[in-house]
């Protein structure tokens, strides 16, 4: 896994440092920054957690042509989800004999930051069906309340993410919107009853070509 | 480039937007209850208790007595749920610690505000008794001392402690609790009485291996 990891940071980095070489890409905006609104949804163990969809949410995406079909650039996120389960009886994590009372509130936080890479199907049309593949690290922050007491950690983790989605251009080479799935995938992130944060994200955004 | 000001003003909404749950829940969901059983003791055999009529109270710098009106509707209720549960009160005063014929003792302890800072436990805080120290709490007055507690506690809210120890082991140096209550959050916030007396009586309804009745 390392190896793979290692081996797309490379690819990555090799991309956007094409990036500076300068406008032979022959596309004739090649920038392109997105602010999208993002929802999230959780899967396993991340949803055992917070099972709640997330309707806080939104990220920056920043790319760069190297030629017509292919862009290289970077992701900025952040997601927040949330849910609060009614008074119950909990056993304590760490302590099986202990039994609790309380309200449970469950957040998780999730900030990635990452390198991305995009192929386009089709140019020179208003739709530019893409997809992506990224790659960094996720600030992850969990907290767990019982009652008014906290249970939390943060950590920064290596993670990953694949993108499907289409750009719809409003004015055409300038202006537009922009709508997708990412899929994210934190692996290494272990805590409490989470081995390994999944989610996915709707974005819709406006972009700017440049 | 005239949109990036919106988006900026969008992007803080939404941040902005992400629940503080100690801004977004009331008194009542902040409360908390938390029963630890010593699971190798046998609660079946036991049934004179003698209970302290005052509560300990852990401030900063010190340790006082306390004898409030809530105090005393407090160790009422927790008497109350003792008898419910078919225990037989002594009719020792608190510090007689000779009589032979009591079986458990009950010790009430509370902390208000943020004078108790407690530990933390590898970085994570826990605010309940599972995840006490060990920590020797004299009681005033009575001349031998309770420990096992440390009281865990993250938050601004207070807390009152029930203690359950085994009497024939009240002169060994070291003791810990055959059964204790945290009940959290309830000494700040609204209603304070009722939702003190609720934590009571929760505590002693979700530890029902302490019913002698049955």
């Amino acid at each position: 896994m390392k190896k793979l990891y290692i081996s797309l940071i490379l690819v990555t980095i090799f991309a956007i440092s094409s990036i500076a070489r300068d406008g032979d890409s022959g596309v004739e905006n090649n920038g392109f920054f997105a602010f999208n609104y993002s929802m999230g949804t959780t899967f396993g163990s991340s949803n055992e957690f917070i099972g709640e969809p997330s309707f806080r949410g939104f990220n920056f995406d920043y790319r760069r042509k190297l030629n017509p079909n292919v862009s290289a650039g970077i992701l900025l996120g952040y997601q927040h989800f949330y849910e609060k389960l009614d008074r119950d009886l909990y056993q304590a994590p760490n302590n099986p004999g202990v039994t609790i009372s309380s309200v449970q509130s469950r957040l998780l936080s999730v900030i990635p930051v990452t390198i991305q890479g995009h192929y386009y199907f089709v140019n020179d049309s208003r739709f530019e069906p893409y997809l992506g593949f990224g790659i960094g690290v996720y600030k992850l922050e969990y907290e767990k309340w019982w009652g008014a007491a906290e249970d939390a950690n943060d950590e920064w983790k290596l993670g990953m993410n694949g993108q499907i989605g289409t750009t719809f251009a409003i004015t055409p080479d300038y202006f537009g919107i922009n709508l997708g799935l990412v899929y994210h995938w934190v692996p290494s992130y272990e805590y409490n009853e989470i081995d390994g944060v999944t989610f996915l994200n709707l974005n819709l955004g406006l972009y700017l070509n440049f | 480039m005239k949109n990036i000001p919106c988006f900026l003003v969008l992007l803080i909404g939404i941040y902005s937007c992400a629940p503080d749950p100690a801004q977004e829940l009331t008194s009542y969901d902040t409360d908390m209850v938390a029963t630890w059983p010593d699971e190798e003791y046998d609660f079946s055999r036991d049934s004179v208790f003698i209970l302290y009529d005052k509560i300990l109270e852990l401030q900063e710098d010190t340790i006082i007595l306390s004898d409030s009106d809530l105090d005393r509707k407090i160790i009422q209720e927790v008497y109350n749920n003792m008898i419910a549960y078919g225990y037989v009160p002594s009719d020792s005063t608190a510090t007689d610690t000779t009589n032979p014929d009591i079986d458990i003792a009950l010790v009430l302890t509370k902390f208000q505000g943020q004078n108790i800072q407690g530990a933390q436990n590898g970085g994570t805080w826990y605010g309940y008794p599972a995840y006490w120290n060990p920590w020797y709490v004299g009681y005033p007055g009575t001349g031998w001392y309770f420990p096992g507690y440390t009281y865990i506690y993250s938050y601004q809210t207070g807390a009152v402690v029930i203690a359950m120890f085994d009497w024939s082991k009240r002169n060994q140096e070291t003791q810990i609790p055959i059964w204790e209550a945290g009940i959290g959050g309830v000494l700040e916030g609204n209603d304070i009485e009722n939702r003190v007396l609720w934590g009571v009586d929760q505590a002693f309804g979700q530890s029902s291996y302490l019913d002698q009745t049955n």
